[in-house]
């Protein structure tokens, strides 16, 4: 549990490291960055920029779209 | 049947694991399951009916879309249509193991396509401790009414822990606790501060339980303006209105639940139950409004504080500022309690399994895990 939990980690965008923005709606992406490219509907791309480099280091992926279920009810918070 | 493992949470369901799963990717997708599915799952129907339900996680910040009566177990046929038809890209569950009745693991296949990851199961408050807090109250009203703590005194909360070893034989400390850390109030806050143009409303209220009635609430008094700020009042004030154990979450976790709301721009953690005038000046506000339904008794006048006006709301009416409007629910923290106690039976014994549970998962299995 505790090696998924590192690899979950490495997987998202550090945010003390990366600052997300999203751009403009339509635009391609250019460089996968971090995911796969599987997600046929989206349109919009999210810029990464790593601050910690040295001049512009940007690369362009589309946006992730994340699943998670549930019956969201008091007594069945997150369900199983 | 699922494993089902001891599970805390937050008693609003806009909880610390969907803003995990937001900050995850982009776009949050939520499925929410049907009351049918859950019913033929868990074998009970769940307390709030979906309609509810879906409205709840729709009105949360960082939920982008949500998918009513979403399976309960995800199969192959589901996950492929998640990807196909919804484009998810990855499926997140928290760090909980879940089973198939075959011992099968029910994420396997999505796995196997690499679009599984786990967030950290989530530290809140726990739901034995909420289920507790509203029996023992009951059970309090019925038995002797507590003294209403008068100005001053600290505020005891008698705690669910104390009820389960009274009625159980357990002795359980009350040990999943929510910890009502600064970097927690940062992530469920907004960065947004109103600017020039911006017209602020304030709306104060306890906000217990965070109800259908509170969302709707929220919503009414948005729309009065571009900015909302909600005073949640201190658990005194709030005990003071409406005595025995109220309120049933604290003022931490009152305010957590409402700054998850996508509707609160801003709160005000223990809000004056009177408006005045440094009030509406420091945080620039140009409509104070309050809903018609309303349970508790703020808007009158405390006996031990006559020295406060009688009206808390006198100020902003004067200065044409007030402007009410019509609960579009009637849904109160006491229809609630009241669908609980429907079922208290079923949940007592679930309270005393799931505090055994908690006990096992706090001396054995509760590790540190990183979060999102």
């Amino acid at each position: 549990m505790a090696a998924q939990g590192s690899d979950f980690k490495g997987w998202i965008a550090d945010p003390r490291t990366l600052a997300l923005s999203l751009v403009a709606v339509g635009a391609s992406a250019s460089a996968g960055y971090l995911l796969l490219e599987r997600n046929s509907k989206a349109t919009k791309t999210v810029t990464i920029v790593d601050e910690k480099s040295e001049g512009s280091n940007v690369v362009q992926r589309k946006p992730a779209r994340i699943y998670m279920d549930g019956c969201f009810d008091m007594f069945h918070y997150g369900h199983r | 049947m699922l494993l089902s493992e001891p599970q805390t949470c937050v008693i609003n369901p806009c909880s610390n694991a969907l803003r995990q799963a937001r900050a995850a990717g982009d776009t949050l997708v939520v499925g929410v399951h049907s009351d049918a599915e859950v019913k033929a799952a868990k074998g009970t129907l769940p307390v709030s009916p979906e309609a509810e339900r879906y409205a709840a996680v729709a009105a949360c910040k960082f939920v982008d879309e949500v998918i009513q009566d979403a399976p309960y177990t995800p199969t192959k046929e589901w996950i492929d249509k998640l990807r196909k038809t919804y484009a998810i890209d990855y499926i997140v569950h928290g760090d909980d193991p879940c089973f198939n009745p075959d011992g099968s693991d029910v994420y396997a296949y999505a796995k196997a396509l690499d679009m599984f990851k786990i967030v950290k199961r989530t530290e809140g408050v726990s739901t034995t401790d909420i289920v507790g807090r509203m029996l023992l109250m009951t059970r309090e009203h019925h038995v002797r009414s507590p003294a209403q703590p008068t100005t001053g005194e600290p505020i005891t909360r008698l705690r669910s822990s104390s009820w389960a070893d009274d009625k159980q034989g357990l002795s359980v400390s009350d040990r999943s606790q929510f910890l009502p850390t600064a970097r927690r109030i940062r992530q469920f806050a907004s960065d947004r501060v109103p600017s020039e143009a911006d017209k602020v409303v304030y709306i104060a209220g306890a906000f217990d339980l965070f109800t259908q009635g509170h969302i709707e609430a929220l919503k009414q008094a948005k729309s009065l303006g571009t900015f909302l700020v909600v005073g949640v009042y201190d658990d005194e004030i709030v005990n003071r209105s409406r005595g025995g154990g109220h309120p049933i979450m604290n003022l931490h976790e009152r305010c957590l639940s409402v700054l998850s709301c996508r509707y609160a721009d801003e709160i005000i953690m223990g809000a004056p139950r009177v408006v005045t005038e440094d009030l509406l000046r420091s945080m620039n506000v140009s409509v104070v409004t309050h809903g018609t339904v309303s349970e508790g008794k703020y808007m009158q006048t405390f006996p031990e504080s006559s020295q406060e006006p009688s009206d808390p709301l006198a100020l902003a009416k004067q200065l044409g500022k007030f402007k009410a409007f019509e609960s579009p629910s009637s849904l109160l923290v006491g229809d609630i309690i009241a669908r609980v106690l429907q079922h208290r039976d079923a949940l007592a014994a679930k309270v005393a399994r799931k505090t055994s549970q908690e006990r096992d998962y706090y001396d054995n299995s509760k590790k540190y895990v990183s979060e999102s």
